[in-house]
């Protein structure tokens, strides 16, 4: 359902050229758990924006669900973001100005789900991720943890095939970083595909499938891998 | 965004949103007013004098030498105005046509009971060609007689007979004939009888002076009294040469002891009759101009401040799924919730200056409903041309600036 074909990615500033990404094959499929790391630096971040469209890559073949997305424009790029795809930050990225219920309830106006439905979605979300209860609140009353929980209920109530997860428990300490990464666990085994970079070897372990990053390239390894090569 | 995010937003940043809608409100109370004025005046510039303006000049003079034989003068002034090529007939006016200034005194009744409604009113004295240099067409009755006129000195007498306007005919007596009935002039209620009534003359009816439109009336009297001013009304030849106000001047400068004025067109006295107020509307409308130019500016620096300061919320939106037309959509929608609030308090500050210009100025003006509803769509689309300047700054922002910056 995802598969990339020679995508490479360049950022070019005056003085130099990055090669962030340089000829990625890779295929998904659905329902995976995949966890790629990789040292700082690496193309983990530029591998995951391409993945769920937030940036073009100069070269090569994606296909999302058999469409090639390489030649889209941006109305049709934010639907299928919209739709398709759900997105967790290292930094939460909630909008500090509007209520939990109202954060996640955004992305769904966006998509033009009728308001009775919206409700329904947002109050299951939160009800997942165990904040139901406080879903008046905003997000500065919340801990780090709740706070990615939020996040994550933003992500779930589109309803989404992907859930890109960028570091999701950089900024957790290890108790919450568990919560959240058992919440996200469960999720995957319900049937959505999990594409997860992270830093935490252990976190790692868990996914089903092992990716990582080296200077832009991108080699499938096993989990006896990780301890050598984490950085 | 739905609303209610738009209005958590704005309610977020209350001083920015403040001073936005304050703008708003003193443009929209600015604009609206201009809008008020310049509608009033083209009101009045709209209404018809009825006469033909190019055709009939007013001919003003002033005797200062208090020995002049008067009759003597005005019958050589009339003899040699005719002689002017292209002019048809001169004739004797008592009052300046068009431009004749009312006073509180020019009223007329119906009968003498002290309780009765009056009509404003003026009314002017003219010789026996008056009528044919006017042009006046009768609806009902007849012309002076000869034998009608008075002419003199100051006199205490009057004529006693008058014709009115039609439209005074109607306001005064309604579906019956005014014909043969007594109309009272001014306080006094000096009686008159109606011999005759004219077809709309004179822009007597419906102008408005002095705030207040007047009717019409012609008495056969040729008065100069002591007064000075000596006048005459020419009709000249359709299509004349502007050449002709030079020479009718010319015909009259060479008589001692009296200065000529003016000699003009009634279409130019008509014109100047508005002028002062055409130009309120005007500075009125500088005003409004700056102040739309000073208000779409502060939009677009307030706006794109507030955008810098949202830049992080800008790219969320676009990494949840946003499309640049929805961000944009987004801040256009904030901007017009500003601009509602705005309008609101504007047109309470409109009816505000409104009533201050209308007793302190005593500039003419109206407040009108489709007026206001211009003047909204115009704000409106005024502020949205200026919104999407920082709108469009702000869909630019990549939607991968949220996963970057952590
Ligand atoms: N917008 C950009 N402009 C220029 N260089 C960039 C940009 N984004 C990332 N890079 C460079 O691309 C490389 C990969 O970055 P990134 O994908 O963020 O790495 P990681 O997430 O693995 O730490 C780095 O060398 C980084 O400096
Ligand atoms: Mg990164």
């Amino acid at each position: 359902m995802l598969k990339m074909n020679e995508v490479s990615k360049i950022y070019r500033t005056d003085l130099i050229e990055t090669h962030a990404l340089s000829n990625v094959n890779l295929s998904i499929d659905e329902g995976e758990f995949i966890a790629v790391t990789g040292p700082s630096g690496s193309g983990k971040t530029t591998f995951l924006n391409i993945a769920g469209l937030l940036e073009r890559f100069e070269r090569g073949d994606y296909y999302l669900d058999g469409e090639n997305v390489a030649n889209l424009n941006d109305k049709k790029l934010s639907q299928l973001r919209n739709e398709k795809i759900g997105f967790i930050f290292q930094g939460f990225n909630l909008i500090s100005d509007l209520s939990l219920y109202d954060n996640v309830e955004v992305p769904l106006i966006f998509r033009g789900i009728k308001a009775s439905e919206r409700k329904k979605r947002i109050e299951e979300a939160l009800e997942l991720v165990g904040l139901a209860s406080r879903m008046k609140h905003y997000p500065a009353q919340l801990s780090g943890g709740q706070q990615q929980r939020v996040a994550i209920a933003r992500a779930l109530a589109g309803k989404p095939r992907f859930l890109l997860a960028d570091e999701p428990t950089g900024n957790l300490d290890s108790l919450m970083a568990r919560q959240v990464m058992d919440l996200l666990q469960e999720v995957n085994q319900a049937g959505t595909t999990l594409i997860m970079v992270t830093h935490d070897n252990e976190l790692a372990r868990r996914a089903g499938r092992n990716i990582q990053i080296l200077d832009g390239e991108l080699t499938d390894i096993t989990k006896s891998q990780l301890t050598d090569l984490a950085v | 965004m739905a609303i209610k995010h738009i209005l958590s937003l704005i309610l977020k940043q209350k001083s920015i949103a403040l001073l936005i809608i304050l703008q708003i409100a003193i443009t929209v109370m600015i604009v609206s007013n201009t809008a008020f004025i310049s509608y009033a005046t083209l009101q009045n510039w709209l209404i018809p004098s009825k006469l033909e303006e190019r055709q009939i000049l007013n001919v003003t003079t002033r005797v200062f030498d208090t020995s002049t034989d008067v009759p003597a003068l005005i019958e050589k002034d009339i003899q040699a105005i005719e002689k002017v090529p292209g002019v048809i007939a001169a004739s004797y006016a008592g009052r300046e046509l068009v431009l004749n200034s009312l006073g509180p005194g020019w009223t007329i009744f119906k009968d003498t009971q002290p309780e009765t409604d009056y009509r404003v009113f003026g009314y002017f004295g003219l010789d026996e060609k008056g009528a044919d240099v006017l042009g006046l067409e009768l609806v009902e009755g007849r012309k002076f007689y000869a034998s009608e006129y008075i002419k003199g000195d100051e006199t205490t007498k009057n004529a006693g007979v008058m014709m009115i306007s039609e439209e005074l005919a109607k306001s005064l007596f309604g579906d019956s004939s005014a014909l043969g009935q007594s109309v009272y002039i001014s306080r006094q209620r000096i009686a008159h009888q109606v011999i005759g009534v004219y077809k709309g003359k004179m822009l007597g009816e419906g102008a408005t002076y002095s705030q207040q439109p007047y009717h019409s009336g012609i008495v056969p009297e040729v008065i100069w009294g002591n007064r000075q001013r000596v006048n005459y009304l020419v009709r000249v030849e359709a299509g004349v040469s502007e050449r002709v106000l030079e020479d009718v001047e010319t015909a009259l400068y060479h008589t001692d002891g009296r200065m000529v004025d003016r000699v003009e067109f009634v279409g130019r006295a008509k014109k100047r009759l508005w002028d002062g107020r055409s130009t309120f509307a005007l500075t009125m409308a500088g005003i409004s101009l700056i102040a739309c130019v000073v208000t779409a500016l502060g939009i677009v620096a307030l706006v794109s401040f507030s955008v810098s300061l949202r830049k992080k919320d800008h790219g969320i939106l676009r990494a949840l799924g946003a499309s640049k037309g929805q961000v944009m959509w987004s801040l256009i929608k904030e901007n017009t919730i500003l601009v509602f609030i705005g309008l609101v308090l504007g047109f309470g500050l409109s009816i505000l200056l409104y009533y201050f210009l209308m007793h302190n100025v005593r500039v003419q003006s109206v407040v009108e409903i489709p007026l206001l509803v211009g003047v909204a769509i115009f704000t409106w689309l005024v502020s949205t041309l200026a919104v999407y300047v920082p709108a469009k700054e702000a869909a630019k922002v990549s939607p991968a600036q949220v996963t970057k910056s952590s």
